[in-house]
């Protein structure tokens, strides 16, 4: 973790997974639960991660698949649509990809495309999906900047479907309180937008006041994390709560690396409200290694901490579209 | 080359709306030789825009319509060489995106549209064009605030209006370089000057 890092992670408390949930002793790893509390800052960009789960809903092995429809062995599954939930493979082929159930029936899921790579036998997990009311409250409890429309108040931008989307949280002014739509100030509050699985926050505080706490609660993941990613910019969850380096991360073995900036996809690290961008270099004059975008002909930056607490906000620009964050030292 | 040119500190700073925008530019996986297939040792590197319907084929050597048409945002002249080798450019540079290019204004003329670049040897007697799907980043909204462009094989929408791509020696980089084209003056042109001449003669005569 980076000496400048505001990022207190304290009493992560071991809690044998069995106590955790009714589900979570099925579960295939153990599991820890406990607080991460980042500051956020006043002037200055932040990038969030969200690496804990509010609970484990169900969890056991899929019967059916790969389609859209995803056979499991509980035989009664709860309520997994008025709220937001997404499904995690555990095992298998799509190790560690997370996405979001459209449906349910007794004892299926539907998501939105086919999971490629997952199989019967398959372990998996059901998960709470995180909403703007469940990260900041659904009354701003976190305490950011409101305003009438989105050039006073703080910024939330997180990914809705694939999409960004900006919110703030509208305490004065006409059209009444709540979380709206930057780009619809008098539209409807959407307290419980959906953020997408495994993907984190990207706020932005105005200048002037004080900075404030958000802290996070839940239990940790484990395991490589698989988000879904999309072309362009994507904020991408880092649920460990452990550092790792750029080098250490084997970050490249699952995005594109290229010549320069403009070939490869890019990896830009928030620190101190700067963001910096890397990529691979995997060809070209010059040898092989992360690179600085700004400074390609630079030293190598295999070194460069991924730190707990912070997202990473990754440009999909080059070959397939895909991205694997490996849990450290231990996949 | 690095050392003249103005580098960002450190990424891109936050502001919702900001007065710079950084152009990250390099061409490691291919470099550039000239028509002689000689790695280009110095020269200019022009960054700026060509209208979407600009004619390249037809004013490939009629550089006066080129430079009506082209809007330099920032130009690098001098040596062409990175890691000591002839060829290779490395670019990093701040870019003031309230400003005005060739009275261009950069807000509303420049950003969102194609960075292109226009290389050319000492003289300007040969030259390549190239763009990209990359454009010129804004600088509202979102940080990142930059653009990073390479004419490097593989990156997206990768055309040579003017050169040949891949066509050169490998100057190092394990792959052919780009290959500058020499300008050869319009049969127009040619013909306007050797008129021109043959006026002055017959008049020095008479």
């Amino acid at each position: 973790m980076s000496k400048k890092s505001i990022l207190l992670l304290g009493a992560v408390l071991a809690i044998p997974a069995a106590a955790m949930a009714q589900a979570g002793s099925k579960l295939p790893v153990s599991r820890t639960a406990g607080i991460q509390r980042l500051a956020l800052p006043p002037g200055q960009l932040s990038l969030v991660s969200l690496p804990m789960v509010e609970r484990v809903v169900d969890s056991g092995t899929v019967t059916a698949g790969p389609t859209t429809t995803i056979g499991v062995t509980t035989a009664t599954l709860p309520n997994l649509t008025s709220l937001p939930h997404s499904i995690q493979i555990l095992s298998g082929a799509a190790h560690g990809t997370r996405v979001r159930i459209t449906g349910s029936t007794g004892s299926s899921v539907t998501v939105g495309a086919t999971i490629a790579g997952l199989a019967a036998g398959d372990q998996y997990m059901i998960v709470p999906d995180d909403t703007l009311a469940s990260v900041f409250g659904a009354t701003n409890a976190v305490g950011l900047r409101g305003g009438s429309g989105a050039a006073t108040a703080d910024e939330v931008y997180i990914q809705v479907n694939g999409t960004l989307t900006g919110y703030f949280y509208k305490n004065s002014g006409l059209g009444g309180t709540g979380w709206r739509k930057t780009s619809a100030p008098t539209g409807a509050s959407e307290p419980n937008a959906p953020i997408d699985p495994l993907t984190g926050v990207y706020v932005i505080r105005k200048a002037g006041g004080s900075s404030v706490n958000l802290d996070l609660t839940g239990l940790t993941v484990t395991g490589r994390q698989k988000p879904t990613v999309v072309a362009g910019f994507n904020i991408l969850s880092n649920p460990f709560t452990l550092p790792t380096t750029l080098g250490k991360s084997n970050l490249k073995d699952f995005i594109t690396g290229g010549s320069g900036s403009a070939t490869a996809d890019v990896v830009y690290l928030e620190e101190g409200g700067v963001l910096t961008g890397y990529f691979y270099k995997s060809s070209g004059l010059g040898g092989t290694g992360w690179r600085r975008t700004d400074l390609p002909t630079g030293a190598n930056q295999d070194a460069v901490v991924l730190a707990p607490g912070k997202a990473i906000l990754f440009k999909e620009q080059a070959g397939t579209a895909s991205f694997t964050l490996q849990e450290p030292f231990t996949d | 080359m690095k050392k003249i040119l103005t580098l960002l500190a450190l990424g891109t700073s936050l502001c919702a709306s900001q007065a710079a925008v950084t152009l990250n530019s390099s061409n490691f996986g291919n470099g550039l030789v000239t028509s002689d297939n000689l790695a280009l040792a110095t020269g200019s590197l022009r960054f700026g825009v060509f209208p979407a319907i600009f004619d390249f084929a037809a004013n490939s050597a009629n550089l006066p319509a080129l430079e009506a048409a082209f809007v330099q945002v920032y130009a690098y002249t001098g040596a062409i060489n990175e890691f000591a080798t002839d060829g290779f450019f490395s670019i990093s540079q701040s870019i003031d995106n309230t400003a005005s290019f060739e009275g261009q204004s950069y807000a509303s003329s420049i950003a969102g549209q194609k960075i292109y670049l226009w290389a050319q040897n000492t003289g300007a007697t040969q030259q390549a064009i190239f763009s990209t799907s990359t454009t010129w980043n804004s600088g509202v909204g979102l940080p990142p605030f930059e653009s990073n462009f390479s004419p490097d094989t593989g990156a997206p929408g990768l055309v040579a209006h003017i050169g040949t791509l891949a066509a050169g020696q490998d100057l190092g980089a394990g792959a052919p370089a780009h290959m500058l084209a020499v300008v050869v003056p319009e049969p127009s042109v040619t013909l306007s000057v050797v008129m021109g001449g043959l006026a002055l003669l017959v008049r020095r005569r008479r």
